[in-house]
């Protein structure tokens, strides 16, 4: 074999440094020959013998046909059983690698070479369903932990990547590399999924099977196509299997990029409301409904710290940066214990930052402008990214079906930062900001304004591979105000603002004690303090009395443990405890209402007051939490989940959209928490090598403690809004089915829902009962839900997505009486969401092209053509009933039920993206 | 080096937005029935009447459709409980005799017992002593509508306001008031199309309009000190016919705005009733717009509470005056000219008369005999 040949070999491979370290090793070998022709004679033998390597060579040579070429003194003093030879080539080759610890590389189909270990790797066997092996397969079952170590390497040019992250979703390992690219870390012996991220370069998603210790190195490339890949959501093949969280989604950087757009914008709230279980407000409105729960039952976390308002311009787009997010983690069941606060789901969004270079990411939208940074600063030990957008979206008010929306006014902005800081591979910092700010005005003297604040600092410390800890302090805070400044009327020109402040602290340790065990636990105290609304003269000469309604001070604290079990390979299960005391706190003043009569303001009997600090009542809540799951086979598996959370704040609205009014209230004597008990079922089964993932799951959720409101209900400055208010109870049920095609030219998923969700009043008093104490629907009721979601790549640089959507129309009240009174026409309204709008259903298609595909091809543009609601369907985001008076009877058909449209033609959109 | 990434440059955008409400007729399946009161009784010494019918279902059937209660006794009780029987005048109107004559201060309930025997009553609802304002003006001002075709227009007008309660004592609660002002439009034009040398056809005119398309009550204020209310607005008159719906030909003189403002004191249970009034009307379609409002008063079926009754019998005093609201356009002014108060029937005029071509001020008929204007013609 001619030296030179085996060079050329070499240097096409991947791992290209270590095969040049080869060539000067092996040119440096006068021994460095082939197997002679005398070595290959063999003869009828015992094949459970074990024999030298120079045996058992010419053995798998012939057996093979190929050639070995070796250096024979690495193999002195080892033997081999001799069966081996009869194994098939890659297990045979893996076997000796792992007993001699050196390298094979194949030159082509008939050469292969040992060689020591540079990328060292022994886990390059992989057992019939492609899952990497690591450790001695004979000795699966004996360990019960395993320690792994390695590199991870860039495959373009083998160097070491520092701050390279492996994460172990299922027991929630994260091991970072250090300067030299190395990693370790102890797990126990089992099946994983795991992700490898570094900043600018593709996640590596691999299953590996852990029977024993291990060295495995990994290799990351660096990103080069945009837009290459439509898979939707991005996860290890079975994960939806084997993990035992059931009823969660998760979305990383690559997926975020596929999400359907909006009005030429990926949101990824939006985006969420086409999953299962998951509705949304309609065409306009902040916030979503996960099975039933209202928008304030969501816990949507930015970096730990949750985002009161997540929309900009009240739900035309979402408050979160798509631009910036690394991770979307969204939970609707089977919550595990360290999360609380709120009833019906869990939003964990991640950003990220771990740039190899200084990178700029930014654009232009039809509602925004963005920009992104992130830097690497001091050898890459600190990492930086800030965001920010800012809007430009008056115009698109002007086309809303709204008189006064036509003459307003818009803006928006927000802004992100986010400073890693590795001290070492133990410890880190993790230092977030974000703000946003939206204005909104009917007109100059009227405007509205609403804004978020965000802060955290996270130090995160590594004992040692089995103890990991994390300490964050937090804040957010959420403000609305609004300015009635009538020029005619100075003397009367009034704000009203509110706001609600949160402070949290969260102490987290995870602890692997052995190989069955991954246990959470931690501590979490919040702050809240609430200005429900404050009333003040806006200008000097203003008449107007400051009014304030009385501030809400809370104290929220929590203790939880969880342990993710394995019981078997088959059974696995989260156990977990949420204790949490809930502090109402003075000062403050509480209404004491007469308990024989209906909770009216007519009915307060006496007024108590409280200092500061004093606690007013005391709430304590133990939240049992388990999940379970059992792998019926190696493509189905069984969950089964129960969670039980306590929610204490409560955003009292009574619009159909939130609007800048809406106030957030606090558990009191007389409102007391939310209680939610939710039960899931599901069946999971993978297709198709795991290409197709199919699941069916049914829930039940009990809700106790529900806020309704009394019809024309005050909500604004009422410090008696208490009286306003009823007590209800209800419950959510429904059946999701849910199909996925992750690989292929087409690959989306359809699923179908069909769920209700019930609401009634208990009160034995005529006046505290909505509809006769008879169930009701929510707003939230929407039976029928169906939405498919489709990419079908016609070739490499074409490819079209299309998302259809269909639902039962949301319960409305509608009249059903008239009358006259006074000159003017009233309505009798039915009991309260008596009817429904029609169905919702809505078909939107893209289809893009990218320009060149080409690795080295610094700029890389793409087109996009997409039209929302192709075959415009008029579907009506909600009915009111107009009665105007005769001065404007030439403008409008008096005295009819009306429908209003948000969309109701097609909108075509093109957009280029490009990258450089 | 850098990266610029994910850049959107959006080339090409057509979006189009129009008539985005249309009427909606619901299937409604309902056998719901109600009870409706209209009853007013002020400080006024004036018969009163209290109207009695049945609300008529939704969507389809027009509440012109007299759905009249008849037959039914009616009788008004005060806290001294005497009691006084209204006449049943038909179709549905009950009269109280002109004998009865309101107190302030006194407390009335009113009794109503329908021939299907169900038995409706108020609380006892209290007269108070009734408020004036204290001054009244007019701001030349613009206000903006929608037209049928989401055009977006404006119209400039009179912005009325009155300032309230100055004489009230300022540790007093607050009175609360409501505001019915109406205008009634008298205009004159003629048709040039019968133009000669020396006449042509005349026509004159005048209609009412309702300026508030809401109720209009005070505030529920926080205003101080004490409570007095300053340039509290009681309505927008908008000057042009356009703004008023005529379709009129092009030679249209509106001669003068006729502004009749009366203003009632109100006690809490009549309040709570236009408030919620408010709540039903002010569902405009707006974006922000309250959830549903059931809108009850104050009367309740005694023997069967299931039974739904509408409406409201309120007991309120009244102040009554009467303006010709005139404008300044090329200064931006708005004057109000006091006038006697007089009744003036919703729509009228008269038409086909000759105007002669010296465009007097008076038409004349066809002998070219003056035909005088009605006799509160810009009084």
């Amino acid at each position: 074999m001619p030296l030179n040949y085996l060079i050329i070999c070499i240097l096409v491979k991947k791992t290209l440094l270590s095969f040049l370290s080869l060539f000067f090793f092996l040119a440096s070998q006068p021994a460095f020959f082939p197997i002679s022709a005398k070595q290959k004679e063999v003869s009828t033998r015992d094949t459970t013998r074990l024999v030298s390597f120079s045996t058992l060579a010419p053995i798998i040579e012939r057996n093979n046909h190929i050639k070995l070429y070796y250096e024979p003194e690495w193999f002195e003093n080892k033997r081999f059983r001799e069966s081996i030879a009869e194994l098939p080539l890659e297990e045979c080759l893996i076997i000796v690698k792992r007993l001699t610890e050196l390298n094979c590389v194949a030159l082509n189909p008939v050469s292969y070479v040992f060689t020591p270990v540079e990328v060292r790797n022994y886990s390059n066997k992989k057992d019939s369903k492609g899952k990497l092996i690591i450790g001695d397969e004979n000795d699966f079952g004996n360990a019960t932990k395993a320690t792994l170590s390695g590199k991870i390497i860039d495959a373009k040019n083998g160097k070491p990547l520092f701050g390279a992250r492996i994460d172990i979703d299922k027991i929630n390992v994260t091991a970072s590399t250090d300067r030299d690219g190395n990693y370790k870390f102890t797990i126990p012996v089992g099946e994983y999924d795991i992700r490898l991220n570094y900043g600018g370069f593709e996640e590596n998603n691999k299953t590996i099977k852990v029977g024993g210790n291990g060295i495995v190195d990994f290799e990351l490339a660096e990103k080069s196509i945009l837009l290459k890949e439509v898979v939707v959501i991005d996860k290890a093949a079975n994960l939806n299997l084997i993990r035992t969280q059931m009823s969660s989604i998760r979305l990383n950087a690559k997926t975020i990029k596929e999400l359907p757009m909006f009005l030429g914008e990926k949101d990824i709230i939006k985006s969420v409301t086409l999953l299962p279980g998951v509705q949304s407000t309609g065409e306009f409105g902040t916030g979503f409904f996960v099975r039933g729960g209202s928008a304030d039952q969501n816990l949507i976390l930015v970096e730990d710290v949750p985002l009161f308002n997540s929309s900009h311009m009240f739900g035309l787009t979402s408050a979160v940066n798509p631009d910036g997010v690394n991770s979307v983690n969204f939970l609707k069941a089977g919550i595990p214990a360290k999360y609380g606060e709120r009833a019906s789901s869990v939003m964990d969004i991640r950003l990220a930052s771990n740039p190899d270079t200084l990178s700029f990411k930014g654009g232009i939208g039809l509602l925004d402008s963005r920009l992104n940074l992130e830097v690497p600063l001091f050898n890459k030990k600190v990492t930086l990214l800030v965001g920010g957008r800012t809007s430009y979206s008056d115009w698109l008010l002007h086309l809303l079906p709204d008189a006064s929306l036509k003459n307003s006014s818009a803006d928006f902005y927000d802004l992100n930062a986010l400073l890693t800081v590795r001290f070492n591979p133990q410890n880190s910092l993790i230092l977030f900001g974000y703000f946003s700010d939206d204005k909104f005005a009917f007109s100059k003297s009227s405007p509205y304004h609403y804004d978020n604040t965000l802060a955290s600092v996270r130090y995160s410390h590594v004992f040692n591979d089995k103890l990991y800890s994390s300490l964050l302090v937090g804040m957010s805070r959420y403000r609305n105000d609004l300015i009635d400044m009538d020029p005619v009327r100075p003397d009367d020109a009034y704000k009203i603002n509110s706001s609600i402040n949160y402070n949290n602290a969260k102490l987290n340790f995870t602890w692997q004690p052995n190989e069955k065990h991954a246990v959470d636990f931690g501590l979490n105290a919040i702050q809240y303090l609430l200005q429900p609304g404050k009333l003040t003269p806006v200008t000097t000469t203003s008449n107007i009395n400051p009014l304030s309604t009385n501030p809400e001070k809370a104290l929220e604290m929590s203790a939880y443990i969880s342990d993710n079990i394995t019981f078997t390979p088959k059974i696995s299960g989260e156990f977990g405890l949420r204790l949490t005391n809930y502090a109402y706190l003075g000062p403050g003043s509480v209404f004491v209402f007469n308990q024989n009569a209906p909770h009216t303001s007519e009915n307060i009997m006496d007024t108590l007051s409280y200092g500061n600090n004093q606690v007013i009542k005391w709430y304590t809540s133990l939240e049992p939490r388990l999940s379970m799951r059992y792998s019926i086979d190696n493509l189905s598996s069984l969950k089964f989940s129960y969670n039980r959370i306590s929610q204490f704040i409560n955003l009292i609205t009574n619009t159909a959209v939130m609007s800048p009014t809406d106030v957030y209230k606090m558990s009191s004597p007389n409102v007391k928490p939310l209680v939610c008990n939710q039960f899931a079922l599901g069946y999971f089964r993978n297709f198709s090598q795991n290409a197709v993932e199919a699941s069916v799951e049914v829930y039940y959720k009990k809700l106790d403690n529900i806020l309704e409101y009394r019809d024309g209900a005050s909500i604004v400055v009422n410090n008696s809004l208490e009286t306003d208010l009823l007590n209800a109870s209800g419950y959510n049920y429904g059946i999701e089915f849910y199909v996925k095609k992750n690989t292929g030219r087409l690959t989306g998923w359809a699923s179908y829902t069909y769920s209700r969700s019930m609401r009634h009043t208990t009160s034995s008093y005529a006046l505290d009962q909505i509809n006769g104490n008879n169930y009701y629907a929510s707003p939230f009721d929407k039976p029928h839900n169906f939405v498919v979601m489709g990419n079908y790549h016609l070739t490499r640089r074409w490819w079209v997505s299309g998302t259809f959507s269909y639902n039962t129309g949301k319960p409305v009240t509608l009249p059903e009486l008239k009358y006259n009174y006074d000159g003017r026409e009233y309505v009798y309204y039915s009991d309260r969401n008596k009817y429904r709008l029609p169905d919702f259903h809505r078909l939107d298609i893209a289809i893009t092209h990218d320009e060149t595909l080409r690795l080295k091809q610094k700029w890389k543009g793409s087109w996009t053509f997409s039209i929302l609601n192709v075959y415009a369907q008029k579907n009506p985001y909600s009915v009111f009933y107009k009665s105007t008076s005769q001065l404007e009877s030439k403008f409008y058909q008096t005295f009819n039920m009306y429908q209003m449209f948000i969309i109701e033609k097609p909108i075509p959109t093109l957009t280029y993206n490009f990258t450089f | 080096m850098i990266h610029l990434k994910n850049i959107f440059l959006i080339i090409m955008l057509v979006v189009v937005f129009s008539r985005c409400t249309e009427i909606y007729n619901p299937v409604i399946n309902s056998n719901t029935e109600a009870l409706i009161v209209e009853g007013l009784i002020t400080n006024e010494a004036r018969p009163f009447t209290i109207k009695l019918s049945k609300a008529v279902p939704f969507p389809f059937d027009s509440v012109s459709i007299s759905r009249d209660v008849t037959g039914a006794k009616v009788t008004v009780t005060d806290k001294y409980t005497s009691t006084t029987t209204f006449s049943d005048v038909g179709r549905g109107n009950y009269i109280l005799p002109a004998s009865f004559k309101s107190k302030i201060g006194n407390s009335y309930k009113l009794h109503v017992e329908t021939t299907d025997g169900n038995i409706y009553e108020s609380g006892f609802e209290t007269l108070l002593p009734p408020q004036n304002f204290d001054s009244i003006r007019g701001y030349y001002a613009s206000q903006s509508y929608m037209d049928p075709d989401n055009n977006y227009k404006s119209t400039d007008g009179g912005d009325i306001r009155v300032d309230l309660f100055d004489s009230v004592p300022k540790t007093a609660s607050p009175p609360l008031c409501r505001f019915n002002v109406n205008v009634t439009v008298q205009y004159t034009y003629e048709d040039a199309t019968t133009d000669t040398t020396t006449w042509h056809w005349f026509y004159f005119g005048w209609k009412k309009f309702d300026i508030n398309s809401n109720e209009n009550i005070t505030d529920e204020r926080s205003v101080a000190p004490g409570t007095v209310i300053k340039n509290h607005s009681i309505g927008f008159v908008p000057f042009g016919m356009s703004s008023y719906g005529f379709e009129m030909p092009p030679l249209t003189y509106v001669n003068y705005y006729y502004l009749r403002f009366n203003q009632y004191t109100i006690n809490m249970d009549s309040y709570n009733f236009y408030k919620g009034a408010n709540s039903q009307l002010a569902s405009s379609g707006k974006l922000f717009d309250p959830v549903t409002a059931q809108l009850y008063g104050n009367m309740k079926c005694i023997n069967n509470p299931s039974k739904i009754v509408l409406g409201l019998f309120e007991v309120s005093s009244v102040t009554r005056a009467a303006f010709i609201v005139s404008t300044l356009r090329s200064v931006g002014k708005v004057v109000l000219y006091k006038r006697a108060y007089v009744d003036i029937p919703d729509i009228g005029g008269v038409s086909y008369k000759i105007w002669d071509k010296s465009y007097s001020t008076t038409p004349k008929d066809s002998a070219f005999i003056k035909i005088p204007f009605p006799s509160w013609w810009n009084h």
